[in-house]
């Protein structure tokens, strides 16, 4: 079985298409990069003018009308409160005063970019390690060389499970290297910039776990897509099968119905990767103004995603050993 | 009767069918095979005769609706993994990677056999693909690809050889040395099968052969038995042709034109022939007896082959190894493709 995986490995290192995906994925890591130094960097003169008078309108604006724009704020406040009864909304209408640093960029501490960075690593990610591994199986039956392996090994599982244990196993440097170069490239662009490279912010918690999930996750998309490049023989079907998925499923289904959320491969993904996350329906009922909605939050535990998609994911792989075990091949 | 271990296949009652728009085709009917150890053992049919589909069967790649098979005695698909060591297989065309050199796909395989590296030096030598063998498979002639489809069988060392139409698009001198290369590894001690609708490759080579049509057994047993000891007609040359073929058919022969001379039908003894036209006061120039080749054997077997819905001879009265070529004849030219 090792004899079969590393052969596998080796197989997948030789393969173009794999080449492809990781040097596209370092691309993004590097614009990523790029976008992060570009955030570093003090205004031109031009984009210093243009704030400056951006701002000083502003504050004309807000001398002219801004008494009105507080009354009618704290108007509205008030009828909340009396809907709701709840006497402790704020809706912070004295903070309207346009603020300088408003117009100005502010360099996002280390601890706050970091964790968006990894969360946009992980989508790219997943999708190259869903391409990878769907490759990686595609490629062998739409080639017919599967045969020709199998008169080599015929024992179907082992090379069921070589071929996607490779797949998951091939991804991890991918996504080692990639986490590694946006978070390390990161702090080395604000330590030589100058700015702060202390880990503080929301979400600054936990970073290395955030990493190591963002992983996993990468592993998982892979073993799917290879399982999916088994089921469907072809690369192109597998890819045809994720983005209908994402559009009929995600994007449609999900948003007309969103308890389906619990059930969502991307929002549980993103609940995986952020350690958990919500979604929100509405409640609506008959007030004095007529119907009011109001969305309520749902909260889905991290536990929760791991299971929906660990469950999924064992789901397939059985399913696609299944057909493979007995399906003609040649 | 041999026991089971003196065939490297065998198969009985073997059957396979294939869901198609139109219902069930069957591909394989009730399929009884036996190739002996040792030789050359060609596997013929036409098209669609369910050669490759048996030969897939046996390597495990489709799945048999019914019926036993045996390697070497070892009852496959079960046994495969441990008999598939002995086994080297070119299934229709070869299928290797296309944007790996010729060595690495080699590399590979031999990487999930545990074969060394060298070994992969080796039988490319051995199929003259060592220079080679870096270059990419997709950039190799259809005469190399062949070449290294074989080289990847040789990776075992197999004693079975499993050819499965290897000259299928190859040039003459392609097809030359593939023959050559299938004779060498047989005089070697391995058993080969080849199968092919290309009669004149296999007859040059082969030492058993069996006949299917529809998915069945019409013929088997040595080239001989097949096509039969006796001739089948005979050329004949004489100065007066119009004279020779009435004092022939007066004899009750059948003859008909072949050029400036006659060819007789049917008639297995030349003497016949000689005292016929001597009766007649002519005489011989030439008389060429023509021995019934594989093609005509084939053509009147397969000709006679059921319908698989039909009715039609039982298949087992073709499949005694008596079976010879009459009515027809040939030579058994090389590249004859019914």
């Amino acid at each position: 079985m090792s004899r079969l995986l590393r052969v596998e490995l080796r197989r997948l290192r030789h393969r173009r298409l794999v080449l492809v995906a990781h040097l596209a994925v370092l691309v993004v890591a590097g614009l990523a990069l790029f976008a992060a130094w570009d955030g570093l960097q003090p205004l031109s003169p031009a984009e210093s003018a243009d704030a400056e008078r951006f701002y000083a309108e502003a504050v004309q604006e807000w001398e002219e009308n801004g008494a009105e724009q507080v009354a009618e704020c704290e108007e509205q406040e008030a009828e909340e409160r009396e809907r709701t009864g709840d006497d402790t909304l704020d809706f912070a209408c004295e903070a309207q005063e346009p603020q300088r640093e408003w117009f100005f960029p502010v360099v996002p501490p280390l601890g706050q970019l970091l964790p968006e960075l990894l969360g946009a690593a992980a989508l790219v990610l997943t999708l190259a390690g869903l391409g990878i591994g769907g490759t990686s199986t595609a490629a062998e039956l739409s080639t017919r060389s599967m045969s020709t392996w199998l008169t080599f090994e015929p024992r179907r599982l082992r090379v069921y499970a070589s071929k996607v244990g490779a797949a998951a196993l091939g991804v991890v440097p991918m996504a080692v290297v990639t986490l590694a170069l946006l978070a390390g490239g990161t702090a080395a662009l604000y330590a030589v910039e100058g700015a702060s490279t202390a880990l503080t912010g929301p979400g600054s918690g936990g970073l290395v776990l955030r990493a190591l999930r963002v992983v996993v996750l990468t592993v998982a998309a892979a073993t799917a897509g290879a399982a999916l490049g088994i089921l469907l023989r072809h690369t192109a079907a597998v890819l045809g099968a994720v983005l209908g998925w994402l559009v009929v499923v995600e994007a449609i289904l999900v948003t007309q119905v969103p308890v389906l959320s619990l059930v969502s491969v991307r929002v549980n993904a993103l609940g995986w990767v952020e350690g958990g996350t919500s979604y929100y329906t509405q409640t609506c009922s008959p007030g004095p103004q007529g119907t009011v909605c109001d969305g309520v939050e749902h909260v889905i535990e991290i536990g929760h995603s791991a299971a929906v998609l660990g469950v999924g994911l064992v789901v397939l792989v059985a399913l696609a050993a299944a057909v493979f075990r007995r399906r003609d091949e040649g | 009767m041999a026991a089971p271990e003196e065939f490297a296949i065998t198969t009985r009652g073997l059957r396979k069918t294939y869901r198609t728009r139109r219902g069930r085709h069957v591909a394989v009917d009730d399929l009884s095979l036996r190739v002996p150890v040792g030789g050359v053992h060609g596997f013929l049919g036409p098209n669609g005769s369910g050669k490759t589909t048996t030969i897939r069967m046996l390597l495990g790649l489709v799945r048999a609706d019914s019926g036993h098979m045996r390697l070497f005695g070892r009852t496959v698909p079960d046994a495969l993994p441990e008999v598939i060591g002995r086994v080297g297989a070119i299934v229709e065309s070869p299928t290797f990677f296309p944007a790996f050199s010729g060595r690495l796909n080699l590399e590979l395989l031999a990487g999930a056999i545990g074969a060394p590296r060298t070994r992969v030096d080796e039988v490319l030598e051995e199929v003259g693909l060592r220079e080679r063998g870096g270059d990419r498979y997709s950039g190799y002639s259809l005469g190399m690809k062949q070449r290294l489809a074989i080289a990847a069988t040789l990776l075992k060392q197999p004693d079975l050889l499993i050819f499965d139409e290897p000259t299928n698009g190859l040039d003459p001198a392609g097809i030359h040395e593939i023959r050559g290369t299938m004779r060498a590894l047989a005089d070697g001690g391995r058993t080969v099968l080849v199968s092919s609708h290309i009669l004149g490759e296999v007859e040059q080579v082969a030492d058993t052969v069996s006949i299917v049509a529809h998915g069945r057994l019409l013929a088997t047993g040595t080239l001989a038995d097949v096509v039969g000891k006796r001739t089948a007609a005979a050329r004949v040359v004489v100065p007066d042709t119009a004279a020779a073929r009435a004092v022939l058919v007066a004899a009750g022969m059948t003859v008909e034109d072949d050029g400036d001379a006659l060819r007789v039908l049917g008639e297995a003894d030349p003497g016949r022939i000689t005292w016929a036209l001597a009766q007649g006061g002519i005489f011989l120039r030439e008389l060429v007896p023509l021995r019934a080749g594989l093609e005509a054997a084939f053509l009147e077997l397969t000709g006679e082959a059921p319908a698989p819905d039909g009715g039609g001879p039982p298949a087992a009265s073709a499949a005694t190894g008596t079976a010879t070529a009459t009515g027809t004849t040939g030579t058994g030219t090389p590249g004859v493709t019914v």
